[in-house]
């Protein structure tokens, strides 16, 4: 008489559809086996996370026959899991009489759209972690791996450092998989492709190349993967933590790298036969190769109309200067060539000067750094106390300065034009570079006025001439002068106008689109749904 | 490799602290000259030179307490003698706590009498040394340059920048050092300068005060001053050399009493020369706009014919009035602003290499004749003259 027993059996198909080969196993794997016995499987997994509390391991029953499911419950979704792993097992195999295989499960009872089966320890102990759930069957060697990940993460907000007047307000989370999403609404094509790699010894982080095979570069994305194989660390947190092991020139100031925690910024570049690299944990994603230019140009210039943003774009430029360059240019003028400031002005610094005890590098590098300590303050203020302490600082402490002798109020005015300057830059990690590379430019002045500053703008010169980022001159568009790109560098042409893309970063497939000026011969039709 | 850039960078340093900063000059270490004067005492040279105060300019937390002898003022004049400009300058500075820096020196005057005796030699340490401006004015004093220095200030800041700022709104286009040293050097032109004297203000009773005063124009010849003119000679000359800031023209009115005051403006002189064998003949054409300003008679200038006829009476004038000019200056001062001789040059370059020897004899007996061609454009807001009624207008 055959009792209503389902069995389990292992079974002897192997069915890859993938077509990866097996590797072949290696006497030191032996330990590495999970058994048929459920419970030396079982005592496997709970000898591995001892003292992890928060795994769960849940036994079910089939009439005489176990089940064992382990899971993390912080990560996974426990609706999915009951759904549609749980249920379906429970009821399907409540009326079996045959003997189930793994695959059977797989094929037929098991609702979910992903499943794996894994035959080594430390890989579903790797998959339990994250955040899958695994099952195990008593006489199978597979442990069966449900995709079941969930957890709670913050949802899709507003950028909060780039916000922007007009343009998308979606900004990446720390979700790696709805940030792909983010960005596949952005490009339907096949041709984006994502590359995936872990990096990470104990983060395990999941990386995420990304690019469009037919615009970019191939031999730029072949050394961007061999960089990204050949970091070994202990853990990835950060984009930034990998930014600082691929990138070609780490001592220097300027970032050859640019991040950015917008999808439509991103999908603008990757158009353009750049690259991205997402890193799970972290809304801000790298993009490269970049040119200096690119630290002047907001998402912001695209969405408004042409000409106000040409003007921006050229108020930009000039601040650059001042924020760089004020500071040291008010040195080298008072106290080298006094002949160069108008009769007037020159007699109001001289009185303001009169009583000021220090020269005026020390007043310049007093107030400046008094501003850079009081910038870094208002980062880590809560946001009750920030308001009052930005007036305390502008009001209170310049004009207290200035009354006591102290500073002169020309020296205020400059160090808080430059500090507004260095606010126009649209991206941070430029803004930082040019804010730190003003205090040697200040000693370079005082050393040797306007000649200092000539001296010094050429080291800098030529080390932003030198310097590539992944093979792409850093300069690119002035020098190489591509006069192609100069559209997009100097002034920003409207889209009807961009026909080329730039040819800096991607050399095949240079015709963005025929140019099309509105107007009321150029159509083309074709677009209608 | 590593501690080969560290080497690098650490020499890249030294020249920094070494040998950087070695002429710093901190502002509250400099004296600014605004103004210098130039006077002759015998064979010594007397210089003059204005600094501000800046304590005094109005700073805030500034010392009080002056600098000179009266207390509020916001400069001071140092004066001392020497045997070159330089080691005047050199006196000075044994007394001045700051460094003298020439570099905003706004005005240069020269006393007439030192003038009368020669311009060249303050000239030279103005070209030679860049620390000078070529733009400062040049101005010509009554009297000692000292005592015009010393007026006290009413509107500007500082004397000095009251004297440039009167020398900017006598012509045109006020003539700087450098054009001085350019018309020195040629021949066929000579310089010319505004000169300035110190007068009392009549404010009234009460506090009288000085203040400088533009008198005329100053003309050289060879290098040496000739005279001054006043300013109605010195319009006409202004005038032909298309220097002349909207000059006036005072009609008596034809009938009854008052005057018409008539405004040039744009005006345009068109000097062509001409050769007659041995004898020269300017043709000088004034082109120009006039308007009418002021009506203090019962003319009415509108009414019938009366603007032609006023326009023919201007046209004497102006005609007088430069044959005036132009004959003071060749026969009294035997002096050439205008630049007759330069613009023969430019005709004639072949004649000029023989005339240029005695060109004063030519300058004499040249013949000028004077061309205008002024029409009165508007008669501003009202036409016929304020006050009267129909009938008393006298047509």
């Amino acid at each position: 008489m055959t009792r209503n027993r389902t069995r389990f059996k292992a079974d002897t198909k192997q069915p890859e559809p993938s077509g990866t080969p097996e590797p072949t196993e290696r006497p030191e794997d032996e330990g590495n086996q999970l058994s048929k016995q459920l419970l030396q499987n079982r005592e496997m997994f709970q000898e591995a996370f001892k003292n992890c509390s928060d795994v769960v391991f849940r036994e079910i029953r089939f009439g005489q026959e176990t089940a064992l499911l382990v899971f993390i419950d912080a990560l996974v979704n426990a609706s999915n899991l009951h759904d549609n792993a749980l249920r379906p097992l429970l009821q399907q195999l409540r009326g079996e009489t045959d003997e189930v295989t793994a695959l059977d499960l797989e094929e037929r009872v098991i609702t979910l759209s992903q499943v794996l089966k894994i035959r080594k320890r430390q890989e579903s102990i790797d998959a339990v972690l994250d955040g899958n759930a695994m099952l195990l069957l008593d006489g199978l060697d597979d442990a069966l791996i449900l995709n079941v990940s969930g957890g709670t993460r913050r949802g899709v907000e507003e950028p909060v450092t780039e916000a922007s007047v007009r343009g998308p307000r979606e900004g990446f989370t720390e979700s790696i998989g709805t940030n792909i999403g983010l960005l596949r609404f952005k490009i339907k094509s096949e041709h984006l492709k994502t590359v995936s790699f872990s990096i990470g010894e104990h983060t395990k982080t999941r990386v995420l190349l990304c690019y469009m095979d037919n615009l970019a570069d191939p031999a730029v994305i072949e050394e961007v993967s061999k960089r990204l194989d050949g970091i070994e660390i202990d853990g990835v947190l950060e984009s930034a933590y990998i930014e600082e092991f691929i990138e070609d020139e780490p001592y220097s100031p300027f970032p050859q790298m640019q991040y950015t925690e917008r999808p439509d910024t991103v999908a603008a570049l990757l158009l353009e036969g750049r690259f991205a690299i997402f890193v799970d944990g972290t809304p801000f994603v790298l993009m490269a190769p970049i040119s200096f230019w690119q630290f002047f140009q907001a998402s912001e210039d695209y969405y408004e109309r042409y000409f106000i943003a040409n003007l921006i774009r050229w108020l930009r430029y000039a601040f650059v200067f001042i924020a760089l360059y004020l500071p040291a240019l008010y040195i080298a003028i008072t106290t080298y060539h006094q002949d160069m400031l108008p009769t007037s002005l020159l007699l109001s610094v001289a009185t303001a000067r009169e009583s000021i005890p220090f020269p005026a590098i020390v007043e310049a590098l007093i107030m400046e750094t008094a501003f850079e300590a009081l910038r870094e303050a208002g980062i880590r203020l809560p946001k009750t106390v920030g308001q009052a302490v930005s007036i305390l600082g502008a009001l209170v402490i310049g004009q207290a300065a200035v009354q006591a002798g102290i500073v002169s109020a020309p020296m205020v005015i400059i160090v808080s034009m430059t500090g507004i300057a260095s606010f126009t830059i649209p991206r941070f990690n430029g803004a930082i570079a040019i804010r730190m590379l003003r205090f040697p430019m200040m000693v370079m002045a005082s050393a040797f006025g306007v000649f200092g500053i000539v001296i010094g703008t050429l080291l800098l010169s030529v080390h932003l001439c030198g310097l590539r980022s992944f093979g792409v001159p850093y300069l690119s568009g002035i020098a190489p002068l591509k006069l192609n790109e100069l559209k997009d560098i100097l002034i920003r042409v409207p889209w009807w106008k961009s026909v080329l893309r730039p040819s800096s970063y991607s050399k095949a497939n240079r015709k963005r689109m025929r140019g099309l000026k509105p107007s009321p011969e150029n159509r083309t039709g074709g677009n209608r749904e | 490799m590593k501690w080969k850039s560290l080497l690098l960078g650490g020499l890249l340093m030294v020249p920094v602290v070494l040998s950087g900063c070695w002429d710093r000059r901190e502002i509250n270490d400099v004296a600014f000259v605004l103004a210098s004067g130039f006077d002759k005492e015998k064979d010594q040279y007397r210089v003059s030179v204005q600094v501000p105060l800046p304590s005094q300019l109005g700073g805030i937390g500034g010392s009080g307490g002056g600098g000179g002898t009266s207390g509020d003022k916001s400069w001071y004049v140092e004066s001392m003698t020497g045997s070159t400009i330089r080691e005047a300058n050199e006196k000075q500075q044994r007394s001045l706590s700051r460094q003298l820096y020439f570099a905003h020196r706004r005005v240069l005057l020269i006393g007439d009498e030192a003038a009368r005796e020669g311009v060249k030699e303050y000239l030279d340490i103005l070209a030679r040394v860049p620390q000078n401006r070529l733009g400062t004015f040049v101005l010509i004093t009554k009297g000692e340059t000292r005592d015009v220095m010393n007026a006290e200030e009413s509107i500007e800041q500082t004397p000095a920048e009251m004297m440039r700022e009167l020398a900017q709104n006598t012509m045109r286009k006020p003539r700087t050092a450098k054009h001085f040293i350019e018309t020195l050097l040629s021949d066929g032109i000579d310089p010319y300068a505004p000169a300035i004297q110190v007068v009392k203000t009549q404010s009234g009773s009460g506090k009288e005060k000085t203040t400088i005063k533009v008198i005329g124009l100053a003309v050289f010849s060879k290098g040496k001053l000739q005279g001054i003119l006043n300013p109605e000679e010195s319009q006409g000359a202004l005038i032909a050399m298309n220097q002349a800031v909207q000059p006036m023209i005072n009609l008596p009115a034809p009938k009854g009493e008052g005057q018409l005051s008539i405004l040039l403006g744009e005006t345009n002189v068109n000097i062509k020369p001409a050769l007659e064998g041995d004898k020269i003949k300017m043709r000088i054409v004034v082109r120009g706009k006039g308007s009418l300003i002021e009506n203090t008679s019962a003319y009415d200038v509108t009414a019938g014919h009366n603007m032609e006829d006023t326009e023919k009476r201007l046209d004497e004038s102006l005609k007088q009035s430069l044959q005036k000019s132009i004959d003071m200056l060749r026969m009294k001062l035997h002096a050439d602003p205008i630049g007759f001789g330069d613009i023969v040059y430019r005709k004639f370059p072949n004649e000029w290499q023989t005339m240029k020897k005695d060109w004063q004899s030519h300058y004499e007996v040249m013949q000028v004749e004077i061309i205008p061609e002024i029409h009165i454009v508007h008669t501003g807001a009202i036409t016929q003259p304020f006050g009267y009624k129909e009938g008393d207008l006298k047509q």
